[in-house]
């Protein structure tokens, strides 16, 4: 018994001591807490950075709508984490990253080379790697200040989270964040991407470029219809920000857009396209009537490198199938033979503008964001040689061979299109 | 003597009887009541007359008495003097020998275990008076009348007011003896109460005893003595019939499906009731007896040819083995038996649903049965028959495992949601939607305490209500749900001193809690939670995760009548499908392994004779 109130004695001093040496003192409060949900970088105007914060006032929930959900607060410092020092001298909270869900890099920044702003963010304890990580046309800061009037949600990182998800349903918006955008800075394989977002553009400080561009004939609308780039969806309403597209990085700086159209050619090549809505122009009256059809990816494209002495040829099948949403001409491209011209019309169509994508990025961005440098590494034993195979210095003299296996699964509804009566 | 003086408070009398014509009796005086006591005794010897046979018994009675005597001191309820000699002895042989019997009393220590029911009617009144206290006590009725035989012979019956019924009495031992015998029945005078057991009593359970403390057992516990002039054996009827609850609606474990009998406070009720259900001639119930207070009857039930020789031998012993006074309600014995006190977790398993019980006799279990209290423990038992509820199998086989996975959840809910939610809010605010976190935060705005703090009041509110639930008396029960559901709740927030989220923590808590189908265990879960709770404070999930290791180790660690607490996971043994989830009826084939059974076998591999395709499980 005796040994057993000694145990017991132990324990009793044991457990106290514990509590006051192990030095988890780490506890922090809600209420001491300042959450920030969106984070911009600019360049500095007085110094060398100016990071722009969004961050959350909690309130109650029967608080009512007319409350302000949101502070933006913008500083300027040396660095990201002394920044958010600074803060702390006029925001009565300890700011945390933990809740950010985006970061938003301005272009300016972008193409100067991100990598001594993306390292210290992979760094921190804080940050998640899953935040998205985007580059805006124009300044963060006014990225977060013309995005301050949410409409449909109280939170712009539940916004952020819901637009990034969209892109599983349209394609033309890329998910990338902190790991993925690291991975294409950090891999000898690939290049780094990221979304692209901006703001919608005022009547008054339009595009004087876009007045001058030459009215584009009825096939090339209907080709181009998600071809935009932030700012030049032609709208109204909703709110100020738009997210679409891409920004195509060469190492770590910033080369170049591209636009709704390209970026979902782009997730069918990488394998990260779901699904999507495209319009066609009719094969039999490309002037007058169009195809409408709902893509969906039906398995992952099949990537094959073939390199011998003198040249390395890209093959890439993309492997999709579609349903049939409209056929304005009301022609039977459901069944027979109609139904496989058109299939073979829409392969061909998207091979041709994939193969276009991919020649753009060989010679324009000379970047190879698609990632085709990773199937090359079943060709060597070991991680230097692949290395020093410098597929990134290579990719722009590839050739490029694309092929796409369509097949239509579904007409919708309608079997066939009954036509319309005329007296 | 100085002792008795002292406390000054009873009179006890006694004759002893000498077998020679020559009587000397001695009285047991008190300084208060002596001359009555003496006149009563006087009165005594007159009418009594007694056999031949009795010299025998005189040495042996006067120690019995004097041990009754000794036993009553012990107790400190009525003191009985040292025999004292009041008339001459002519003989210096009977003063020899009773000194050496003074001698012996004074050597051992006498007990009434083995005092012997005197032939001489007179003899036994006195004793009973002694034993009883009469008549100080009221509500021991001694009834004296003549048995109508051919010579009428006198006796007296013996019962407890209230505990006895006295229709019973009335109709099947005062009536059969005193009006509706033949006139002229005669019988042989040394076999008299034996002739009227097997001739005359009508009762349904007559026995012949002539042990004291037998017999007082049964008196003590409602039935009849009858003591008949002559005859140094004493017929104990059956008579018991005091007021007590019917079978009842469980109250504890309730069931939507299935019967709704409970146990309730007689023991033979209870011990019928599973009968009832268990209707098997190889159920066996043995009767122990504990508490030297009030010699409580243990029922023991099993099913002999089922249950482990073993655990049915270790059952008994545990139970002999008690030396207390008083033993009232199985929960008490649990207590005494039970492997771990100081775990949280019980190691028996309570309850109050019959079919219950014949559910753990039929797998090979042990069953006690304490009079007095409507729970019944058995025996050994594990985590998850703990986590079982009755309910669970008289549904179909869907419904039955939507309950255990549903119960499994408010398990651990109700162990770990506040230390999560101390936890979560303290040192991982990252984990939760960023939604949610903001909603914490804005319902935490106002609020002046640290989490901790808030959580401990709350739940100490909380466990206010439940204690005061309990206790409260029923004509105010209502008003205890009321004050604390809407005052605490809603007032504590609207005054700002706990957070909306929190009484949600706090009630799904208490929610998962009531879900839990042993209320034992139960109450030991709702115990550690505030362990989690401080631990979750101090370490994070860190602290949740070291707890519930020390936890696991702690249920490991146990054991439940030789079988390990959280068999049969740990130690792996073959089990049929109702560990955590429950197979369908008929797969379940062989009774638990841990157990060792004597049969174990539950059902041949084809149970279902109709089904005609061996596929499925039916005859090839």
């Amino acid at each position: 018994m005796v040994p057993k109130i000694k145990g017991v004695l132990l324990l009793c001093l044991m457990i106290p001591l514990l509590l006051l040496i192990q030095g988890c003192w780490g506890s922090q409060e809600t209420d001491e807490t300042g959450y920030i949900l969106l984070m911009g970088f600019d360049k500095g105007e007085k110094d060398i950075l100016k990071v722009t914060y969004q961050m959350a006032i909690p309130h109650p929930v029967e608080g009512g709508e007319a409350e302000k959900a949101t502070e933006i607060i913008s500083v300027e410092a040396a660095s990201i984490y002394g920044a958010q020092q600074l803060v702390s001298a006029f925001v009565s909270k300890r700011l945390t990253l933990a809740h950010n869900r985006g970061i938003i890099i301005s272009e300016e920044l972008a193409r100067e080379g991100l990598s001594k702003y993306i390292n210290p963010l992979v760094r921190s304890r804080d940050l998640r790697r899953t935040t998205f990580l985007m580059v805006v046309k124009g300044k963060a800061g006014d990225f977060i200040e013309k995005n301050k009037g949410l409409i449909f949600e109280k939170y712009p990182s539940r916004q952020i989270d819901i637009f990034m998800t969209s892109s599983d349903v349209t394609g033309f918006i890329y998910k990338s964040d902190i790991h993925s955008f690291y991975q294409g800075l950090k891999l000898p394989g690939q290049q780094a991407v990221t979304a692209l977002v901006g703001v919608q553009k005022e009547k008054e400080d339009e595009d004087p470029k876009l007045e001058q561009k030459k009215p584009r004939s009825y096939e090339e609308k209907v080709k181009e219809e998600v071809a935009y780039l932030p700012g030049e969806i032609p709208r109204k309403g909703g709110n100020k920000i738009e997210l679409i597209g891409l920004a195509v990085f060469k190492d770590d700086k910033l080369v170049g857009f591209l636009n709704g159209e390209e970026t979902r050619y782009f997730q069918m090549l990488t394998g990260d396209f779901k699904k999507s809505i495209f319009s066609f122009p009719d094969p039999h009256e490309p002037e007058s009537s169009l195809i409408v059809m709902e893509i969906k990816k039906r398995a992952h494209p099949k990537i094959k490198i073939k390199a011998d002495e003198f040249k390395t040829v890209i093959e890439v099948d993309i492997l999709l199938e579609g349903e049939i949403l409209s056929i304005q001409s009301g022609r039977n491209y459901e069944n027979g033979e109609l139904r496989q011209e058109l299939e073979n019309y829409i392969s061909t169509f998207i091979s041709q503008e994939a193969t276009h994508l991919i020649k753009k990025t060989q010679e324009e961005f000379t970047s190879d964001i698609f990632g085709f440098g990773e199937y090359t590494r079943g060709f060597f034993w070991t991680w230097y040689e692949w290395v020093n195979y410098a597929w990134l210095a290579q990719y722009p003299y590839c050739e490029v061979k694309v092929q796409t296996l369509f097949k239509i699964r579904r007409p919708g509804m309608m079997v066939k299109t009954a036509p319309t009566h005329k007296y | 003597m100085k002792l008795l003086q002292q406390l000054g408070k009873n009179i006890a009398k006694i004759l002893i009887f000498n077998g020679s014509k020559e009587r000397e009796h001695f009285i047991i005086t008190d300084n208060n009541n002596s001359s009555q006591g003496k006149e009563t005794n006087k009165e005594k010897e007159t009418g009594s007359s007694n056999g031949d046979g009795d010299s025998k018994y005189t040495g042996n009675d006067k120690n019995k008495v004097k041990g009754t005597g000794g036993k009553k001191r012990k107790n400190g309820r009525c003191q009985i003097k040292k025999p004292v000699r009041v008339a001459k002895s002519s003989l210096s042989v009977k003063e020899q020998e009773l000194k050496n019997i003074e001698e012996e009393i004074k050597q051992k220590n006498f007990d009434f275990e083995e005092l012997s029911v005197n032939s001489s009617l007179e003899v036994n009144k006195r004793y009973l008076e002694i034993i009883y206290s009469l008549p100080k006590n009221k509500d021991i009725i001694i009834r004296e009348f003549y048995i109508a035989l051919e010579k009428p012979l006198k006796a007296f019956v013996l019962f407890i007011d209230g505990l006895s019924n006295a229709d019973i009495i009335n109709n099947s031992i005062l009536k059969p003896l005193m009006v509706l015998l033949d006139e002229g029945v005669k019988i042989k005078h040394g076999e008299v109460a034996e002739y009227i057991k097997e001739h005359l009593l009508p009762g349904h359970d007559v026995k012949l005893l002539n042990k004291y403390r037998q017999l007082l057992d049964f008196v003590n516990y409602g039935n009849t003595a009858i003591f008949i002039e002559g005859s140094s054996q004493c017929l104990v009827v059956e008579t018991k019939g005091w007021e007590r609850r019917s079978v009842g609606k469980p109250e504890v474990e309730q069931v939507i499906l299935g019967p709704h009998e409970a146990f309730n406070e007689t023991l033979r009720s209870n011990t019928g009731l599973i009968r009832k259900a268990l209707r098997n001639e190889n159920l066996i119930t043995e009767m122990l007896k504990i508490g030297s207070r009030n010699r409580i009857d243990v029922a023991i039930m099993y099913l002999e040819d089922l249950a482990n020789p073993q655990l049915v031998e270790e059952v008994k012993k545990r139970i002999s083995s008690i030396k207390t006074d008083y033993v009232g309600v199985a929960g008490v014995l649990e207590q005494f038996i039970e492997d771990s006190p100081f775990m949280f977790s019980p190691q028996i398993l309570t309850t109050e649903r019959p079919d219950r019980v014949v559910s753990f006799l039929v797998e090979g279990h042990v069953s006690i049965i304490v009079d007095g209290g409507p729970r019944v423990l058995i025996v050994p038992a594990t985590l998850f028959s703990l986590m079982h509820s009755a309910e669970d199998y008289y549904l179909r086989l869907p419904y039955g495992n939507f309950l255990r996975v549903l119960r499994i959840f408010a398990l651990f809910i109700s162990i770990l949601t506040p230390a999560a939610y101390v936890s979560i809010v303290n040192y991982h605010q990252e984990m939760i939607p960023t939604e949610l976190l903001l909603s914490i935060a804005a319902s935490r705005a106002t609020v002046p305490f640290p989490t901790i703090f808030e959580i401990f009041a709350m739940e100490f509110a909380f466990e206010l209500i439940r204690e005061a639930g309990v206790r409260v008396p029923g004509v105010i029960g209502n008003t205890i749900g009321i004050v604390g559901a809407l005052i605490l709740g809603q007032a504590a927030v609207q005054a700002g001193i706990v957070s909306p989220i929190l009484i949600i923590v706090i009630a799904i808590t208490g929610l998962a809690s009531f879900a839990i189908p042993n209320f034992s265990i139960s109450f030991g879960f709702r115990g550690i939670r505030f362990i989690f709770t401080i631990l979750a404070a101090f370490f994070g999930i860190l602290g949740i995760s070291g707890g519930l290791f020390v936890l696991l180790l702690s249920m490991v660690n146990m054991k439940s009548f030789g079988v390990p607490f959280l068999a049969p996971v740990s130690p792996k043994t073959t089990t049929g499908p109702d560990v955590i989830l429950r197979g369908p009826v008929w797969s379940m084939e062989r009774r638990v392994d841990y157990l060792k059974p004597l049969d174990t076998r539950r059902q041949p591999k084809i149970s279902r004779g109709w089904l005609k395709n061996p596929r499925q499980g039916g005859k090839k």
